[in-house]
């Protein structure tokens, strides 16, 4: 694939690499998703904002006053496209209220954390490759295989919406823990977890790295974007 | 939140309610950076065009594209905060108590939202 090769800018290959993969494990058979359906959210995350119902709801005082179908791109299941248009256009709106409704009508824990670290991980890669001025990867094509539907037991109740991954905490001199909340956030699907942080790893770190930016310029990028994203997190 | 403990352990002093506001926090090449995270958050291409060519022209290719590393990967991970419902870490919670209150950041908490939309 050779992401970002025809671009001028200096694009560090630990990020080229880890884009390149990031993208390619769309089409792998995931955990409580096929390869069909990941590839399909990737363009339904992609497509997201050019959905007619995800602009009325983003313009309305509350998003859960306007009812409606979402204009989807694929032939992904109607419950499934609402979860992936909503966390990409106004994740700072969702409520555990949503999240329950979804959880509801059928869909599994598992599956919606997949869901997340999917559209998570497509708008990290899209949104850098949109800033250098790149038009989005190439989907790769579904491969075969099914996914292995392995729950993983060591998760536990610790306030989240989700269970979260069961980890020994630390404090650092940051006074971040060794194993923040936002890691343990996908631990009911570990392969969520690599996945994405495969990808913001290579951006993005506690600990010192090699980066031209001050940490408090980091920081101030982080804060901003978070606080454009509603995110109390 | 650790643009706090960052002014901490460099001792220099931020003013953080900038971080949500159009206020100086006072941090090198401010308003280049924010612009930087306005338009990798909106995503429209003419404007990334626009900040591309102002930040490469002013902090250089590299720093650039450094930024933009931070304000994509933090366009994706706030969509896992957002769409878990995580808390925040027992030590956060506990010294950024009143910063939270203080610049806004509380508006954005489970309980502020719930109480928004339902």
């Amino acid at each position: 694939m050779n992401m970002y090769v025809n671009q001028d800018l200096p694009v560090r290959q630990r990020i080229r690499d880890a884009h390149e993969a990031a993208i390619n494990a769309f089409a792998e058979p995931g955990t409580w998703l096929d390869s069909h359906a990941r590839v399909a959210i990737l363009a339904e995350a992609r497509h997201a904002h050019s959905c007619g119902l995800c602009q009325e709801r983003k313009a309305a005082l509350s998003p859960y006053a306007v009812d409606g179908n979402h204009e989807a791109r694929t032939d992904l299941a109607d419950d499934l496209v609402e979860i992936v248009h909503r966390i990409t256009t106004d994740s700072g709106r969702l409520t555990r209220s949503w999240y329950q409704g979804v959880i509801d009508a059928g869909i599994s824990p598992e599956t919606y954390v997949e869901i997340v670290g999917l559209v998570a991980t497509s708008i990290v890669v899209d949104s850098f490759g949109a800033s250098l001025g790149c038009d989005p990867a190439q989907p790769p094509a579904a491969k075969n295989g099914q996914p292995g539907k392995e729950s993983n037991p060591a998760v536990i109740d610790a306030g989240a919406w989700v269970p979260m991954l069961d980890l020994v905490q630390e404090e650092t001199d940051i006074e971040i823990p060794t194993a923040p909340n936002i890691f343990r956030a996908m631990g009911l699907v570990p392969g969520a977890i690599s996945h994405f942080f495969g990808v913001m790893g290579s951006q993005y770190s506690l600990t010192e790295y090699d980066i031209t930016l001050k940490r408090s310029q980091i920081e101030l990028l982080a804060s901003r974007v978070s606080s454009l994203n509603q995110c109390f997190y | 939140m650790l643009l706090r403990r960052s002014g901490e352990i460099s001792e220099e002093s931020y003013n953080l309610s900038g971080v949500m506001s159009n206020a100086d926090v006072g941090v090198e090449d401010e308003d280049l950076l924010v612009g930087i995270a306005e338009a990798v958050f909106a995503g429209d291409p003419n404007d990334l065009a626009d900040v591309r060519a102002e930040a490469i022209g002013s902090i250089g290719a590299e720093k650039f594209v450094d930024a933009i590393g931070i304000a994509s990967g933090f366009n994706g991970i706030t969509k896992v905060a957002n769409a878990t419902g995580i808390p925040l870490d027992t030590r956060t919670e506990e010294v950024t108590a009143s910063l939270r209150q203080q610049i806004g950041i509380d508006d954005y908490s489970e309980s502020h939202k719930t109480n928004l939309y339902g």
